[in-house]
């Protein structure tokens, strides 16, 4: 919780988006500090793009204000900004060279000569791009033209770069690459990166904090582990990494624990953060990884850990790991992760106890 | 906000106004006019008098007047289907040929698109005269003896305006047969169609768009082409167009001539909206 | 279904070319030729070409032409490119109503175009000169540009034109220094296919050309109807080699602007 003491970079309070009658963006309140990378993730339509152009003065917002270093952005245009964009499909001026693409800002200010070429040396270094500056975008790569992207803005030196999907439209391969490169990047100039993605993936990987939006709403926002361990609704649960959820509604709460009914069975949380009424509808939210067989958990005991009991599927080798599929009696998806022993061994149709920690039983709304 | 609506206001006025303005005034106003001189008369020197009558149209309905425009249609009609089955092999072919064959056979439909028409029409005079290629051809064949009179016969007119529009109707028809997946010919052959029934079935049916899209580029131009008549029928043939062109120039009958062009005007229009609604029923 | 045609195509099709190229061939040789047309080849020349090169009228109507044409297609890109300019950058009701109306004139026949234009000189008693040739073909070349340009527009990514926003531009640069070097091969092939059309009308000069004011077509059509020269075969061998050529780089042009926005 270090950034929290930096400066406040940009601050959008209670910012709307309406297109029509739809509401892209939702009243979202939010601040991204000096130097930090944050990822905005969320599927197609969720309004992180349109949160991103909100900010860099492509969209006006419908309601509410953004602030960027303290400034306020009401009716500034995008070249009046102090933050620049990287476009996912790279949006390169076709008819400049790689040279001139990069210098296009430096330009427009109208520095000196000399002050240009040695900016543009210095940038072209840092992507390695030196023995193509002469040709035209339509001679590189895709990974090549991403990085003229991120050169062509970086070299203005903004106080944030907004990217926006920027490696959406490369492979697998080379987009792990950039992602490194990305956070290397980062850290070594210290400018806000503020990041858009619809891959949870890659926000875990390289952001120092995420916004998980869906519907025009923020969900949740957070470090990865954070998001990770404690989710705080049904959707970041299902949207970072897998998860099991189990459907219950609430029997009684106090100050060191909650009692959840599912399926007439009594489920014990240590969680108390969230406050609920009895017979609110909650799930309990359970990492595969979290979730255990009875018979192999040599320190198992009814104190500690919720028991169920579930009926036994297939399993599905992963690597290293195996994952057991079951099910509960109810019908909800159970996914067990564990590394791959030769002695688990259960058929399709078994009864199977599993149990979870009662300190790792996480509750989220229904 | 305000200002900034105003001022994409006057952005948007100085781009689309100059061009919107210049279409109005040379477009939209001179065929208001022309439809208002339809309906005036003129006096003895030539000069229109502007007096609201139908005289105009009265003289289009003499005999010989509806007879030229009889002729005219037929005439456009009888391009038109010839056209039609001189390019349909053409375009059906280069649709169906290897990548290599078809780039090839579109450069040769066009560059004579480049060249200007007038040459081509003269090039015909040069190919229909009496020993250009043709009665050379037919002599060395032995088919005639003496050169036999080509050119400045109404013939030649529709040699011309043949060879004039086949590429109008090549293109449409290529695009529209390019289009048709292979593996909907092959569906056919495979339901056991006869090259003959798959034609008639189903590759006929899909180039209808095509057609019609040529239709206009050569049914149109066929009954204006003043030129084409007048260099090759040797000013002996006299269709809508170059009775139109008289009227304005030698006979000095304006009203006359506003009223014929408003006629063809007419004609034209309907054609297009016959093709469209052609087109829209066709889209799949 | 592809395959290699049957020899029935093949016949068919060099027929067809044969016949569609058989009478510029012809008309090229004949202007060697070295007797009056219409009495068989007999024997190479050049005297055409030099009698063709010392004729005034011929110069007069070549020049007449030259500032016509381009005249014409001069104006045709400057109103034509605006105007697809102001298509692209502004949204609003009846745009595509106002679309439909800028064809028109390219549809209407091209004779049709003439009379009516003619009675406005009259009404407004314009005397027929050069000017009155150039606005005729302004009106039915504009479009052409307008298209032209419009359709590289839309091929164009407007993430190119926000990134020069985000850059510094001004929505005037962004015009300057993007969008308008990139419309630069649209703006020149439809420039040449406005230039073409108006090289090759005469169904519209006809009836708006001042008596002085000849330009090539109406100075062939002229020649065309007094009946078959040499000169004229020399001078239509001279300007299809122009018109093909500007054709060929009018095709690479448009190669190279759909190469470019992908």
């Amino acid at each position: 919780m270090e950034k929290k003491k930096a400066n406040k970079m940009i601050e959008l309070i209670s910012v709307t988006k309406k297109f029509g009658e739809m509401n892209a963006v939702n009243h979202i309140n939010l601040t991204v500090y000096e130097g930090e990378f944050l990822t905005f993730l969320g599927p197609s339509g969720c309004g992180k793009t349109t949160t991103l152009r909100m900010i860099a003065g492509f969209e006006d917002p419908s309601d509410g204000k953004i602030f960027i270093d303290g400034k306020d952005c009401d009716n500034v245009p995008p070249n009046l900004r102090d933050v620049n964009t990287v476009f996912q499909n790279y949006a390169l001026f076709p008819h400049l060279s790689i040279r001139d693409n990069i210098a296009f800002g430096l330009k427009l200010k109208k520095l000196p000569k000399e002050e240009i070429d040695k900016k543009v040396d210095k940038m072209v270094k840092l992507i390695k791009l030196e023995e193509h500056i002469n040709k035209k975008p339509s001679q590189l790569s895709g990974g090549q033209k991403q990085r003229v992207a991120i050169a062509r803005s970086l070299v203005n030196e903004p106080k944030v770069l907004l990217l926006d999907e920027p490696l959406g439209a490369l492979d697998l391969k080379l987009r792990k690459e950039m992602q490194i490169e990305l956070k290397h990047l980062q850290r070594e100039l210290g400018i806000t990166f503020v990041y858009v993605t619809h891959d949870q993936e890659e926000a875990l990987t390289i952001s120092d904090r995420i916004v998980i939006m869906n519907k025009g709403n923020i969900e949740q926002l957070g470090t990865a582990t954070e998001i990770y361990d404690t989710p705080r609704t049904k959707f970041a649960a299902n949207f970072i990494g897998e998860t099991n959820l189990i459907s219950g509604w609430i029997m009684e709460q106090d100050d060191q624990r909650t009692l959840i009914n599912v399926h007439n069975s009594i489920m014990e949380a240590f969680e108390v953060e969230k406050k609920y009424n009895v017979r609110d509808k909650v799930c309990i939210c359970v990492r595969p990884e979290n979730m255990h067989f009875v018979d192999y958990l040599p320190d198992y005991s009814e104190e500690r850990y919720n028991t169920i009991t579930a009926i036994y599927d297939e399993q599905i080798y992963i690597g290293n790991l195996r994952r057991h599929i079951l099910h509960t009696p109810e019908g909800e998806e159970i996914k067990i992760t564990r590394y791959a022993r030769k002695d688990e061994n259960y058929n399709r149709g078994d009864y199977v106890k599993i149990c979870w920690s009662k300190k790792r039983c996480i509750l989220v709304n229904d | 906000m305000d200002s900034k609506k105003r001022s994409s206001l006057g952005s948007a006025l100085l781009t689309i106004g100059p061009m919107s303005l210049w279409t109005i005034l040379f477009f939209v106003f001179p065929f208001l006019y022309i439809i208002f001189v339809s309906f005036c008369s003129r006096d003895q020197f030539g000069n229109i008098v502007y007096s609201l009558n139908l005289g105009a149209y009265e003289t289009l309905t003499h005999g010989v007047y509806l007879q030229v425009i009889w002729k005219t249609l037929k005439m456009a009609a009888l391009v038109t289907v010839l056209v039609t089955l001189i390019a349909y092999p053409y375009a059906y072919f280069a649709s169906r040929a290897s990548k290599k064959v078809q780039s090839l056979m579109i450069i040769g439909i066009m560059v004579p698109f480049w060249i200007n028409s007038l040459l081509r029409i003269y090039a015909i005079m040069n190919f229909t005269s009496k020993y250009g290629l043709i009665n050379n051809l037919l002599m060395g064949m032995g088919i005639i003896k003496e050169p036999i009179q080509i050119l400045y016969t109404t013939g030649a007119v529709y040699f011309g305006l043949v060879y004039s529009l086949v590429p109008m109707m090549v293109m449409p028809l290529y695009s529209c047969l390019e289009k048709i997946d292979p593996a909907v010919l092959e569906a056919g052959r495979d339901l056991g169609c006869s090259s003959a029934v798959l034609f008639r079935k189903v590759i006929f049916p899909l180039s209808i768009p095509g057609i019609m899209g040529g239709l206009v580029l050569v049914f149109v131009p066929a009954m204006f082409n003043f030129y084409i008549a007048d260099a090759l029928g040797g000013g002996k043939t006299i269709i809508i167009g170059n009775l139109i062109s008289s009227q304005f120039s030698t006979a000095k009958n304006w009203p006359f001539g506003a009223a014929l062009s408003v006629a063809v005007m007419i004609l034209s229009t309907i054609i297009i909206i016959i093709k469209n609604k052609v087109e829209k029923a066709r889209t799949y | 279904m592809k395959k290699k045609l049957g020899p029935v195509s093949i016949v068919y099709i060099l027929l067809f070319l044969f016949i569609l190229y058989a009478p510029i061939v012809l008309m090229v040789v004949y202007s060697f030729n070295n007797s009056e047309l219409d009495m068989g080849w007999s024997g190479f020349t050049w005297k055409w070409y030099q009698e063709l090169l010392s004729a005034n009228d011929v110069k007069t109507a070549a020049i007449n032409t030259l500032i016509v044409s381009g005249a014409s297609t001069f104006l045709s890109i400057m109103l034509g490119a605006f105007a697809a300019i102001g298509f692209h950058k502004h949204d609003f009701r009846g745009k595509d109503l106002l679309d439909s109306f800028f064809y028109i004139p390219t549809i209407v026949p091209a004779m049709l175009l003439g009379v009516s234009l003619l009675s406005l000189y009259d009404i407004l008693h314009i005397p027929l000169s050069k000017i009155t040739i150039i606005i005729s073909h302004v009106t039915f070349c504009m479009p052409v540009c307008f298209n032209n340009i419009r359709v590289a527009l839309k091929g164009f990514d407007r993430s190119i034109e926000e990134a020069a926003q985000d850059l510094g531009c001004n929505q005037l640069q962004v015009i300057g220094k993007v969008l308008l070097p990139n419309l630069v091969p649209a703006m020149l092939s439809g420039g040449l296919l406005a230039f073409t059309f108006s090289l090759e009308d005469v169904l519209t000069t006809f009836f708006v050309a001042g008596p002085k004011d000849v330009t090539l077509s109406m100075y062939i059509f002229g020649q065309m109807k007094a009946g078959m020269k040499p000169t004229l075969n020399a001078l239509s061998t001279l300007l299809i080699i122009v018109t093909v050529s500007l054709g060929v780089i009018m095709q690479l042009l448009q190669n190279r602007s759909v190469a470019n926005s992908k």
